[in-house]
């Protein structure tokens, strides 16, 4: 009988999101760049707190003339450095397949496209959550137990809102390092990326309250960096912010929104 | 078993299996792929068929890459479907195991090295270890593979390229540009391994700029310019069609030669110093010519047309950029 073709060995081995979500993994693993800055994160999120407690033998205030900064703030100094390099670890993850040309490598293995952006943004989660929460954590256990050394008051975990303000920041590092991977997907660049998310969604907010009369401060509230300051403090740090669990909703009605951008633009644009 | 008097002929047979079942195994249908006012893509038909080698031949930017792209689904086209086995591609529930592909060699991450990049793609179906070391084993870079691919030339990066169109033993094998930085060597490995392939009774598609590999490759020839397709047909059909034979001849005495052929029906294509080279003339009837009048021939032959003779008469109006150096 003649054969019309050979048959592949693997016919029957068949694409599945688990198995998308495990490539995504040893995608993520196998960059040596990703080990080192998530290395670099936890070292400053930790090390940045120690540093603060150490200094305030000098600065008793934690800031300059007149400025008063809570130990609560002064140890989460790191992390609010953690804040920009993951936003950079987002937005690298989801430019930069676009830029190698992977992406088309990736597509075609994965022809329905929406898993791999899926199990990107989950492998992202699962790495980084968890090393936030356990370096912030560490962070404030650290610090404050060095302040107390040194004779300032202190704040516990137990102290009201403290443990929901040290999930807050989590929560927000990786929902901001969401927001640059669902935006690298959406400009297929890498600095593009980056400038939007750092200079759009951190800094300009800032500026815009600064420079807009105060009756647009209402509109500011809603934006994801000021969402996000309603939930990063114990006690808050302006009266211009939203309630904590308003700001939470906002901040990931945000995310929500760029991750439906980011599906439908990795859907139905040519790779 | 087929009855004896088709089975003696296995081709035909194929392709009436071909028809029965309805299975092309690659099938363009009236694509059109426009980027904005540009036509990359002209309302094309074509089918690719298993048991030979394919090859996709068009100047540069003529829409090969653009239709292998839409055929992998990666770009939409503006009109007009594709099939592979008569099925969408984005439907393929193991899209790699029935058709592996090579489009660019920048297609890999050179961060990560080719073992690990092997074993992402490998992963989206769950194709392990084992297979990944037998493919870089066939393509040779078994020793690098745990090296990060940014150390790689291009011609291991190529043959990367290659491994990961193999990784889950396609029934077909679609490239763009296979030889592209290979050695000598690579390139009769590839040869080898197309020609192979296809005895197989699997489908090859392969593009080529490099008109001599595409020669020695491809049975059948898909010609494309300008977004047309402007030949489809075997390799010995298009080049006996499309270009003609020439006669070369070496002499001291081309001066007088060339004297002498004026009143012959003979016409001088080309060729300086002691060598002309006629077409509309045979290579006897220079030989005679050069007798009569007592002409010392040095060499005296008959030039079949190259694939690049025929490609280049046919595609001549239908290059999309055109040098504007030298004559």
């Amino acid at each position: 009988m003649t054969q019309i073709q050979t048959p592949s060995k693997f016919t029957a081995l068949k694409v599945s999101f688990p198995k998308v979500l495990k490539s995504e993994f040893i995608k993520f693993k196998s960059l040596k760049s990703n080990w080192i800055t998530l290395a670099l994160t936890v070292a400053a999120i930790i090390g940045f707190s120690v540093l603060s407690a150490i200094l305030s033998e000098h600065r008793p205030n934690g800031g300059g003339d007149g400025e008063h900064r809570s130990t609560f703030e002064r140890v989460m100094t790191g992390a609010n450095f953690a804040i920009l390099i993951i936003s950079v670890l987002g937005s690298i993850m989801g430019s930069r397949e676009y830029s190698s040309g992977m992406i088309r490598t990736s597509f075609t293995a994965v022809p329905k496209r929406l898993p791999v952006l899926f199990s990107k943004l989950i492998t992202f989660v699962y790495t980084v959550l968890p090393l936030m929460l356990i370096s912030i954590f560490a962070a404030f256990a650290l610090g404050m137990s060095l302040f107390k050394h040194y004779g300032l008051a202190v704040m516990h975990l137990s102290d009201p809102f403290v443990s929901r303000a040290l999930f807050g920041y989590a929560f927000y590092i990786v929902g901001l390092g969401i927001l640059g991977l669902t935006i690298g997907t959406l400009t297929r660049h890498t600095a593009s990326a980056i400038g939007i998310v750092i200079g759009g969604v951190l800094f300009l907010p800032a500026l815009l309250g600064a420079l807009l009369p105060t009756s647009w401060q209402k509109i500011l509230e809603y934006l994801p960096s000021n969402a996000g300051g309603a939930f990063l403090n114990p006690t808050p740090l302006s009266i211009n912010l939203l309630s904590p669990t308003l700001g939470a909703l906002v901040f990931a009605g945000w995310i929500v929104l760029a991750i439906g951008g980011a599906s439908y633009a990795m859907q139905k644009r040519d790779a | 078993m087929p009855p004896s008097h088709i089975s003696g002929s296995r081709t035909t047979f194929r392709r009436l299996f071909i028809v029965a079942t309805g299975e092309c195994v690659i099938e363009v249908r009236n694509l059109t792929k426009k980027y904005g006012q540009t036509i990359a893509v002209d309302g094309i038909d074509f089918t690719v068929e298993p048991g030979r080698v394919t090859g996709f031949l068009g100047p540069n930017g003529a829409g090969k890459s653009t239709t292998m792209r839409i055929i992998l689904g990666l770009d939409q086209p503006t009109t007009g479907e594709t099939f592979i086995k008569g099925q969408k591609y984005s439907d393929l529930q193991s899209p790699l195991s029935v058709l592996g592909s090579l489009l660019e060699a920048k297609s890999v991450d050179k961060g990560r090295s080719a073992y690990n990049h092997l074993a992402a793609v490998g992963a989206t179906m769950g194709i392990g270890k084992v297979r990944i070391n037998e493919v870089l084993d066939l393509v040779g870079i078994e020793s690098v593979a745990r090296k990060n691919a940014s150390k790689f030339s291009l011609g291991m990066s190529q043959r990367l390229g290659i491994a990961t169109a193999l990784l889950a033993d396609p029934e077909v094998l679609m490239l763009d540009e296979p030889v592209n930085g290979l050695d000598p060597d690579g390139i009769l490995w590839i040869r080898n391994l197309l020609k192979s392939f296809a005895q197989e009774g699997r489908t090859v598609f392969l593009s080529s700029h490099l008109m001599s590999e595409m020669e020695l490759t491809a049975d059948h020839l898909i010609v494309i310019g300008k977004g047309k397709i402007l030949a489809d047909t075997s390799m010995a059909e298009f080049i006996s069609r499309s270009a003609q034979n020439h006669v070369k001849v070496v002499t001291p005495d081309s001066g007088k030669l060339k004297v002498l052929l004026q009143n012959t029906s003979a016409e001088v294509i080309g060729g300086d110093g002691d060598e002309i080279e006629l077409n509309n003339i045979t290579a006897a009837e220079i030989g005679a010519l050069a007798m009569q009048n007592q002409i010392v021939l040095h060499q005296l032959t008959d030039v079949a047309p190259s694939l690049e003779d025929a490609f280049m008469e046919m595609t001549q109006d239908s290059v999309a950029f055109h040098g504007h150096g030298e004559k």
